[in-house]
């Protein structure tokens, strides 16, 4: 009794000594995290909040004429190469969104959930499903590119089948679903492996309680298993929906952002306006106006779909 | 509370990770980096002396594998050997090679990273070993080479010396402050060089009334044809000589008679390089003479497109895509023609049936997209260039063994040696009529992107898909997007830019402001 009072005690103090001096000790702890947050976050951030008030150039120091919110109101004035080229890229990024997100979580729940059973070669199937994030996005975007040609395995196997070849990597929808077959292959790991760690924490009392009141195995994964990786899957969808909004690498490779433009994603017409064509202000500011409408998703993602989490 | 406290701590995890995917102009590139390192990066093989946004990634790195033994077999006995054997007195260019560039080492960059690259490493190689003045010089293929050139350049000291870039990239790393204009005293090196080299490339390696960048080589499309099928199909085989539309279409026609298909025909760079290629032969052009104006809507244009889609149509596969898939079919001996750059030689001409002849002439004159490769300077150190020039006298006596490598000699001794048949054949089948007819583009800085992706590609694949069907009004709608870009292109870098700005600095490659260190 006496200890746990003193303790209590000492908590009050130091929590009292907390709020009227300055304590250094949390200030060291996140400080190795906030010097490289500065450096390679923050920093750049700001940078490219000050670039995009330019027509930027970093070499061509001297012709950087500041142009204000030109390249904000470029990307809001219909009409403007800018404008069109933007929002095309967005309306590609969000077709994609739509398209990978709910099968690289859905499967990835699914793999997960297989992959938590108790089987002989358990290891070497995790390992498997995780081997192909390992690769570079190149490397899987290649081994996709040479599937989907149209000579490519995916066709022979379709034609050999009767069902016919596509034009997998020139046609819409086709292109995105090609991509999305590369992407769901390549990062599936990493979603499977986060939730097989989650579905570990579930307690094992609450299945066998389930099925002592006779709760089917399907029963068992609505009532027990989603609701108990919900925090986690919001995690995991709002890291695969970033991830997604970020895509560039696969139509890079498997389809030059064609057909007509139509897999141009944000990211690459980042990449074309400031690297390309060398636009840096231009680029600076649609990643700032990306950004933005990134936070927000991500901000009503995680007020929607945390909310259990918060009580 | 402590789960209260989770909450924003997770958004702020999630915040750092959007951060990290989106901040800044320098967020951007980190996918590129990722993407271009490999060999297999788009631009970086498909190396035309121009650079189209698509490429010829995963293809071209297959190519690689498959021809090396055919190039640098070639590259041993041509040439060669008479000059190896201290005879410097026989090429007149050499013997001018001043005391200032002896003993000097070059380190040269350049977008060959196929077949073609392990050529040039040949080459610079054997200069190094034979040349009498200690020169040495070493060839860093490099992928994706604009980038890393750009990146180079915000940093100091990291460019190399010199830099075999493409001429489209000319104006554009020009006005950025990349690369220099030659001196007078590399130029007296090279004596006069103007009157042995085709014209058009030379006269594109001045931007802004400076001499920025010497041709070595330049290229134009190459008609590939199945000798077998040819013979089949009672077709008789091209020469050197262009054919005419009638006996194209003769050849078609002929060809499909006999069960085979005639032509194989894609989209983006197949498909842009032959409309470039029809638009001028009907006597139009892109762009105006001055590269000021978009003029692909032109009849010219429509007629080109027209014609391009009816032999799609009639003749064509349904090949599509990046990455030249166009070329399979031929290659798998199902399609009997396929137009396309020279760089494929390397792997085409391993099979046997290969035939090569140039571009058939399908309206008044004759002209055929091309490229150019130009050795470019960085530093305007005169011991330097001087140096870069005296690899460059002695590159041109060897071309004929560059010419194996897939490009058309700049140097027209070398162009019109008997050798070059048997070193080169499929080279040889084109330079003739290339170098009278090759097209490239005004020397304006960012023209071929203007143009091109952001142009008349668009419109092309729209219509080869079948995704629109009013010619006009596609080729109309992206004009006129080319068009805004050309006029933003010319307000950045002017027509009005100060000419003296990059000649003015005293090193243009390091850049004045440190701000620019962020950038990768």
């Amino acid at each position: 009794m006496t200890t746990q009072a003193a303790a209590a005690k000492s908590l009050e103090t130091t929590a009292v000594a907390r709020k009227r001096g300055f304590n250094i000790t949390p200030y060291l702890f996140i400080l190795p995290h906030l010097i490289f947050f500065t450096l390679f976050l923050a920093w750049p951030f700001v940078f490219g909040i000050y670039t995009s008030l330019f027509e930027y150039d970093f070499l061509r120091p001297e012709n950087r004429p500041f142009v204000g919110l030109e390249n904000y109101t470029d990307l809001f004035t219909s009409g403007t190469v800018q404008a069109r080229n933007f929002w095309r890229s967005m309306r590609a990024t969000i077709e994609f969104i739509i398209w990978s997100v709910p099968p690289l979580v859905v499967f990835a729940v699914f793999l997960a959930v297989l992959l938590n059973n108790r089987f002989r070669g358990k290891s070497f199937f995790r390992m498997t499903f995780f081997a192909p994030y390992t690769l570079s996005v190149t490397a899987a975007a290649v081994v996709w590119w040479w599937l989907f040609q149209n000579q490519g395995l995916i066709n022979q196997v379709l034609v050999a089948t009767g069902i016919g070849g596509r034009q997998w990597l020139s046609t819409m929808p086709d292109a995105w679903i090609a991509i999305t077959i590369a992407t769901v292959w390549w990062t599936i790991g990493f979603n499977t492996v986060i939730i097989l760690a989650a579905l570990q924490e579930i307690p094992v009392s609450l299945y066998e309680a389930a099925a002592i009141d006779g709760a089917s195995p399907a029963r068992r994964f609505w009532h027990i298993t989603l609701p108990m990786l919900r925090p986690v899957l919001v995690l995991v969808i709002t890291i695969t929906l970033l991830a997604s909004a970020n895509l560039f690498g696969q139509p890079y490779i498997m389809t030059a952002g064609g057909p007509t433009q139509q897999t141009e994603t944000i990211i690459f017409q980042i990449f074309s306006e400031g690297i390309r064509r060398g636009q840096m202000g231009s680029a600076a500011a649609m990643s700032i106006v990306v950004a933005a409408l990134l936070l927000i998703v991500t901000a009503v993602n995680f007020k929607f779909f945390g909310k259990s989490e918060a009580n | 509370m402590k789960d209260l406290l989770r909450i924003p701590l997770t958004l702020l995890a999630a915040v750092s990770l959007l951060l990290a995917a989106c901040a800044g102009p320098s967020g951007t590139t980190a996918p590129s980096g990722s993407t271009a390192s490999p060999g297999g990066s788009p631009s970086a093989t498909a190396d035309s002396g121009a650079s189209p946004t698509d490429g010829a990634s995963p293809s071209a790195s297959a190519d690689t594998g498959a021809s090396p033994s055919a190039t640098s077999g070639a590259s041993e006995s041509p040439a060669g050997s008479p000059d190896a054997s201290g005879t410097p007195a026989g090429s007149p260019s050499a013997a001018a090679c001043p005391d200032t560039a002896r003993d000097q080492t070059i380190d040269m960059w350049s977008p060959l990273t196929g077949p073609d690259g392990d050529e040039m490493t040949a080459l610079a190689t054997r200069f190094s070993t034979e040349n009498e003045w200690g020169i040495t010089v070493n060839h860093v293929p490099t992928p994706d080479y604009l980038t890393a050139l750009q990146t180079a350049a915000a940093s100091p000291d990291q460019l190399p010396d010199a830099t075999i870039v493409r001429v489209i990239n000319v104006g554009e790393l020009a006005a950025r402050n990349i690369i220099t204009p030659w001196g007078a005293d590399a130029l007296s090196v090279l004596g006069d060089i103007e009157g042995q080299l085709a014209p058009l490339p030379w006269e594109r390696g001045e931007y802004n009334g400076e001499r920025y960048s010497i041709p070595i080589d330049f290229a134009g499309l190459v008609m590939y044809y199945n000798k077998d099928m040819f013979a089949a199909a009672n077709v008789e085989e091209p020469g050197t000589e262009p054919w005419t539309r009638e006996e194209f279409d003769a050849a078609l026609t002929a060809l499909q008679d006999s069960g085979v298909q005639a032509i194989s025909i894609g989209t983006l760079f197949n498909s842009a390089t032959l409309f470039q290629t029809f638009i001028e032969q009907f006597g139009g052009s892109v762009v105006n003479e001055d590269g000021t104006q978009a003029t692909f809507n032109s009849p010219e244009g429509v007629e080109a497109l027209e014609y391009i889609k009816t032999l799609r149509d009639t003749h064509g596969t349904q090949a599509s895509g990046p990455n030249d898939p166009e070329v399979q079919p031929f290659s798998a001996g199902q399609a009997a023609i396929v137009i396309h750059g020279p760089w494929h030689i390397s792997n085409l001409g391993q099979l046997p049936f290969t035939g090569y002849a140039p571009v058939p002439q399908v309206g008044d004159e004759f002209a055929v997209w091309g490229g150019s490769h130009q050795l470019a300077v960085h530093s305007d150190d005169a011991a330097i260039q001087s140096a870069a020039a005296c690899w460059l006298s002695w590159f041109y006596e060897n071309s004929v063994a560059w010419a194996a490598a897939g490009q058309i000699p700049a140097y027209t001794p070398a162009r019109e040696s008997a050798d070059l048949a048997t070193q080169a054949p499929g080279i040889a089948a084109i330079a003739p009529s290339a170098a009278e007819g090759v097209i490239i583009l005004p020397q304006v800085p960012g023209l071929e992107g203007a143009v091109w992706p952001q142009g008349f590609e668009p419109a092309i694949d729209a219509i080869l898909l079948g995704q629109e069907t009013d010619i006009q009004a596609a080729l109309d709608r992206q004009n006129a997007i080319a068009q805004q870009v050309i006029d933003q292109n010319a307000e950045t870098f002017g027509g009005g830019t100060p000419v003296e700005s990059p000649a003015g600095s005293e090193s243009p490659a390091a850049s004045e402001s440190p701000s620019a260190a962020p950038v990768p």
